[in-house]
């Protein structure tokens, strides 16, 4: 027998009922943010139920404040797992103004995968490695290379040309995960300094035009990483100090401040890429404290995939635990 | 399936089976609000037929 609860009809569905004297306890609570979120899911796209009851998460998400005031899960761990590839992933945020590749802006969720998927470099083009991500090495793998495929092959790890083999064929993309996700125009501006950037610095230089001569200011594709701003924006700060203080601290100086990155889940306790360049050679990432620097052959700096899911994206079940993600689907 | 959706049915499915409504762990005698800012959620179902708790 199985009692199910219709949320239509406000009533119980009871199946599988037996001849037998029958008594069933029905448990109803105080809805939770999920709740509101599967809701309203029924007849809006996941990017409008979060904005809708963003009120209810104060302490896990924050507008950012920049010009595009994208809302931001924040903190230590927030409750911002999804079900994605048939992996845990997580929604870094709700961004507004992301361009599609044709000039329609549109807010769609950004979401990065939990885990690793390895250390490989940046690019390993001559003495210390191409960091324009359009044309990077490790650029094509994630979308069109042994990622992409869900196969194996090589992966650039090292300088002049240098390669290792790389097998993606249990965790590379599905067919149903590319069917979630779609291109988007993807800003390529870089920082060309590095220890008095704050976050809100970073947010405008990476969408600026400023670039190493010939380099490439965007590039319209689907798989890339998190910018050094994602990783700042994402702290919640502490009882010490608190987000504001963080967020006019350089992302360079956090190292000094515990509250800023131990309090930030992007802080994924590993060196992980991001898209953004320094000068001719080296890419920022994140690292356990602070946001620095490598030469893009680096061999050291881990891969954390992230994508930008469709407009039209439910979500349909799950409260954003690790052990109960959000489930995804299209309508 | 089995719906009853006025208020003095709901309690009662048929004569065979009855009901207990509990909001936060606390009986109470009828159905909560529908989902709403200001309403209660579905938990969950635990049944008993003849007394033994059903899988």
């Amino acid at each position: 027998m199985t009692v199910t609860w219709d949320r239509k009809l406000w009533a119980p569905v009871i199946q599988g009922l037996s001849e037998y004297k029958t008594h069933c306890d029905l448990y109803f609570r105080e809805p939770t943010f999920s709740d509101f979120l599967i809701a309203c899911n029924d007849d809006k796209n996941a990017a409008e139920c979060f904005l809708e009851n963003a009120s209810l998460l104060p302490e896990e998400s924050a507008y950012d404040e920049t010009t595009d005031n994208n809302l931001r899960y924040i903190g230590a761990n927030p409750n911002n797992y999804v079900s994605f590839n048939g992996e845990l992933w997580r929604i870094i945020g709700i961004m507004n103004n992301i361009d599609d590749g044709t000039g329609t802006k549109e807010t769609r969720l950004k979401i990065i995968r939990d885990e690793s998927i390895g250390k490989y470099s940046f690019d390993n083009t001559g003495e210390y490695g191409n960091n324009d991500w359009s044309s990077g090495a490790l650029q094509k793998v994630l979308n069109e290379g042994a990622y992409w495929n869900r196969g194996s092959g090589e992966c650039p790890y090292g300088n002049n040309g240098a390669v290792t083999s790389c097998d993606f064929s249990a965790i590379g993309l599905t067919a149903e995960a590319k069917a979630l996700f779609s291109p988007v125009l993807w800003n390529l501006g870089r920082s060309s300094t590095y220890e008095d950037v704050l976050a809100s610095m970073f947010y405008e230089r990476e969408r600026g035009t400023d670039v190493y001569e010939g380099h490439s200011t965007e590039w319209i594709g689907n798989v890339g990483f998190m910018y050094p701003s994602d990783y700042g924006y994402a702290t919640s700060g502490g009882s010490t100090t608190n987000r504001e203080t963080c967020l006019q601290t350089s992302l360079y100086n956090w190292k000094n401040f515990e509250d800023c990155y131990s309090n930030d889940w992007l802080n994924r306790k590993i060196s992980t890429w991001t898209l953004t360049p320094l000068n001719s050679t080296i890419v920022f990432h994140a690292n356990v404290n602070f946001v620095n620097g490598s030469h893009a052959y680096s061999t050291y700096v881990d891969i954390l995939p992230v994508v930008y899911l469709k407009t039209n994206i439910r979500i349909v079940a799950g409260e954003g635990k690790k052990e109960n993600p959000y489930i995804l689907s299209l309508p | 399936m089995l719906v009853n959706d006025t208020p003095q049915e709901q309690m009662k499915i048929n004569e065979n089976v009855e009901l207990s409504i509990y909001l936060n762990d606390e009986e109470i005698n009828f159905f909560p609000e529908k989902n709403n800012q200001e309403g209660y959620v579905f938990d969950k179902a635990v049944c008993y037929i003849n007394g033994q708790e059903s899988d």
